[in-house]
């Protein structure tokens, strides 16, 4: 079958079945109140999700996922615009402009903005998708084990200096933990029993889900129940206007801000925030009148919700081409896939390009409800932001319990979220940066096995990771980001 | 307020150092564990290809960077000339987290796979509800304290009785429920003095509703099993039956 007719398989797919379409809408605007309601995130909202699709055919459980995915990350906007308190970390640079509006009476025009940008930043990083995975999957088709070890230490010395905020060290501490994590549990070559103490459930290691939902879910609870909890009102808006000549305008501003998004989503482990924050800052240094910026600029809101949009593509480019997660919603994905016996990498890519094409399709689907929900429907979730989180927060507990249960129905499950999720309150309270933590998590077998296989071939010699070009260069761009940090090249690297 | 932010300050340097002397400490007994994966006999392999190497250079690599951590935490302490205080600003703050986190832990590891799923959280719920949301007096937050206390002394003096598991649920169940009885009642009854007028139908709501409402579409709509299913579920059952067979 060729990409055009499994796009238009999948496309008819869902049109023919009206429930199909019914669970796109709801796990979209489901998404969108994950996003909205402050203390929720897209990856709590992921992780919740796929214990519950467990049980379901693979694309209905990808449509439900892939929406709420979608909706999760435009949903951020509506608190940032309206309260000035971001929903998701994604839509922390959107307050700066977005409230400003709303305080204006703006509210309803900057929602339309938002929706709109939101829904032109997905489908351009979709098509980079399209485009770039299969390629990057083919050339990866020549990767040995040496070049899979190294491209996974890449990732969490990349995701571990990029997302640690001042002390690379708490960074690379922390993916090195999610590394030791996932030693836990009978090791895939020789099958010998690491660190389970004798506990059975421990035989076939940590399991992922509980511990996203640990990760993601308790350090959010605590955090949210000790805050000021304080009750807010949001701006009124009468309707949500896309201002479409507005959009067209930005034309420019779009199409960059889309690109910094795919560039910064491919990334490993670094999301849609750090997009939408760079992208920012590009169109404030491109624009000719600076001095709108921080008043409602409408042009810096469609760069941030353009850029932390668009990243959903970037980040599930490394993620079906290599197996490596983008951020943490897409590690969540990667978490869900492999629940439904799917490994992405290469060789799915390659293999059964169906797959991304598949994937694509239910994404346009999924931007498509997006927009829907956010131009009919927002005026209600609206409504919803004005629900303290005091009062929610305790039944996302429940919920987390219930989701980490679902799973294989074991109560073992609980304990390892409950002790994951103490563990990234502590690190997240000392600053120590929690996606390293889960890619390493992830990407801790696939290093620890390419690490004993390319050792096996050389017969233990190590000048076999300087024999291939590919993996001198990781080599040298691996040291070249942990040299940078040493005292005596950092000094030199500045000047 | 300068004296009080360095006094947060070197709070955190200290927790910051004792957590990095820990994980260097964790790291050096995962390192010593891993010994015991170097498979010795016909099938022994060298240190390098065995299934010890990885987790003993990641460990390995953990203590070299939190003892650098150590190191550099302690200098940055002593030249700050910043000293530990007696107390801080922020105290109230940790008490918070400290109490959210025993609930949850209460919750999470004794209520939950001890006593009925729906019972134990409705307790849950209400109780963080009532502590953290409405300004309830601190004697009133100290009967919530009381009651979890007691719960989960009753779930794990319980473990100790010589009895079937089924009994065990029955009788927690039966304090649970009877926690509960003495609990909700009073919230509801006290709501203006209680409550500080935030309204009763919040509560109701948040705390007995939407926990209901969350068992009953996990559990009957996407056929998902509880952790433990005592008397209130069994009851839910039999309606659910009774109301499937009313409508056949």
């Amino acid at each position: 079958m060729s990409s055009f007719e499994q796009f238009f398989t999948t496309f008819s797919n869902v049109l023919v079945h009206p429930s199909y379409w019914l669970i796109i809408l709801l796990s979209s605007l489901l998404g969108i109140i994950f996003g909205a309601l402050p203390g929720l995130t897209a990856t709590l909202g992921i992780a919740l999700l796929t214990s519950l699709t467990y049980g379901m055919d693979l694309q209905v459980a990808l449509m439900a996922l892939l929406s709420l995915y979608v909706g999760a990350i435009y949903g951020g906007s509506y608190p940032s615009i309206l309260l000035n308190i971001p929903g998701t970390a994604a839509a922390a640079a959107s307050s700066i402009e977005g409230y400003p509006l709303a305080l204006q009476g703006r509210g309803g025009e900057a929602l339309g903005l938002t929706t709109t940008a939101s829904a032109v930043g997905t489908l351009l990083g979709l098509l980079v998708l399209l485009f770039m995975a299969p390629l990057i999957a083919s050339l990866s088709l020549k990767f040995t084990s040496i070049e899979f070890f190294l491209l996974a230490i890449f990732g969490i010395v990349l995701s571990g200096s990029l997302t640690s905020d001042g002390n690379i060290l708490k960074g690379w501490i922390a993916g090195l933990i999610g590394l030791g994590l996932s030693c836990v549990g009978r090791d895939q070559l020789d099958f010998i029993a690491r660190f389970t103490f004798g506990n059975e459930n421990l035989d076939m290691g940590i399991s992922i889900i509980p511990f996203l939902i640990g990760v993601f879910g308790i350090p959010q609870i605590i955090t949210a129940m000790t805050g000021s909890g304080g009750m807010v009102k949001a701006s009124k808006i009468s309707s949500i206007r896309p201002k479409l000549s507005l959009i067209a305008r930005n034309g420019k501003n779009i199409i960059r801000s889309s690109f910094i998004g795919v560039g910064v989503g491919a990334v490993p482990g670094v999301g849609e925030d750090i997009a939408s924050w760079v992208s920012y800052s590009a169109e404030k240094n491109a624009a000719e009148d600076k001095s709108k910026f921080g008043k409602g600029a409408e042009s810096g809101l469609i760069a941030t919700e353009t850029a932390n949009n668009a990243c959903i593509g970037g980040a599930l480019i490394p993620l079906l081409s290599l197996g490596i997660p983008g951020s943490a919603p897409a590690a969540m994905l990667l978490g869900a896939l492999m629940l439904h016996g799917v490994t992405p990498g290469p060789g799915l890519t390659t293999e059964k390009p169906e797959f991304l094409i598949s994937v694509i399709s239910i994404l346009i689907l999924a931007t498509i409800a997006m927009y829907i929900n956010g131009i009919v429907l927002a005026k209600q979730v609206v409504k919803l932001l004005s629900v303290p989180v005091r009062l929610f927060m305790p039944l996302v507990a429940v919920l987390c319990v219930l989701g980490a249960f679902a799973l294989g129905l074991n109560i073992f499950n609980l304990y390892i979220m409950l002790f994951v999720g103490i563990m990234a309150f502590i690190m997240q309270k000392l600053d120590y940066p929690v996606s390293p933590l889960v890619i390493g998590l992830i990407l801790g077998p696939m290093a620890d096995v390419n690490l004993r296989r390319a050792l096996l071939t050389s017969g233990g010699d190590l000048t076999v990771f300087l024999s291939r070009p590919v993996s001198l260069i990781l080599l040298v761009i691996i040291f070249f980001f942990i040299l940078r940090q040493l005292p005596f090249f950092n000094r030199k690297f500045r000047v | 307020m300068a004296m009080l932010k360095n006094k947060s300050l070197s709070l955190k340097l200290a927790t910051d150092i004792l957590f990095s002397f820990f994980l260097f400490i964790v790291s050096l007994y995962f390192i010593y564990e891993a010994e015991a994966f170097q498979v010795s006999g016909a099938n022994e392999k060298p240190w390098s290809l065995s299934a010890a190497m990885f987790p003993q250079v990641i460990f390995g690599l953990i203590a070299l960077l939190s003892a650098a951590q150590v190191v550099g935490k302690c200098r940055t302490l002593a030249k700050d000339e910043l000293t530990l205080p007696s107390s801080d600003f922020s105290k109230s703050k940790a008490m918070k987290a400290g109490t959210i986190l025993l609930f949850l832990v209460s919750y999470i590891a004794i209520y939950v796979p001890n006593t009925d799923f729906l019972l134990a959280s409705i307790f849950f719920v209400s109780s963080v509800v009532v502590f953290f949301y409405y300004d309830v007096t601190s004697k009133f937050k100290g009967v919530i304290v009381s009651l979890n206390v007691f719960v989960t002394v009753c779930v794990i003096a319980t473990q100790f009785l010589d009895i079937e598991v089924q009994n065990k649920i029955f009788l927690l169940d039966f304090i649970l429920l009877f926690v509960l009885c003495l609990f909700l009642p009073a919230v509801i009854t006290f709501e203006k003095s209680l409550l500080n007028g935030k309204g009763v139908c919040d509560f109701v709501l948040f705390s007995i509703l939407i926990p209901t409402l969350i068992t009953v579409v996990f559990k009957y709509g996407l056929k998902v099993l509880m952790p433990v299913e005592g008397r209130l579920l069994t009851t839910f059952d039999f309606l659910f039956l009774w109301l499937a067979g009313s409508f056949q």
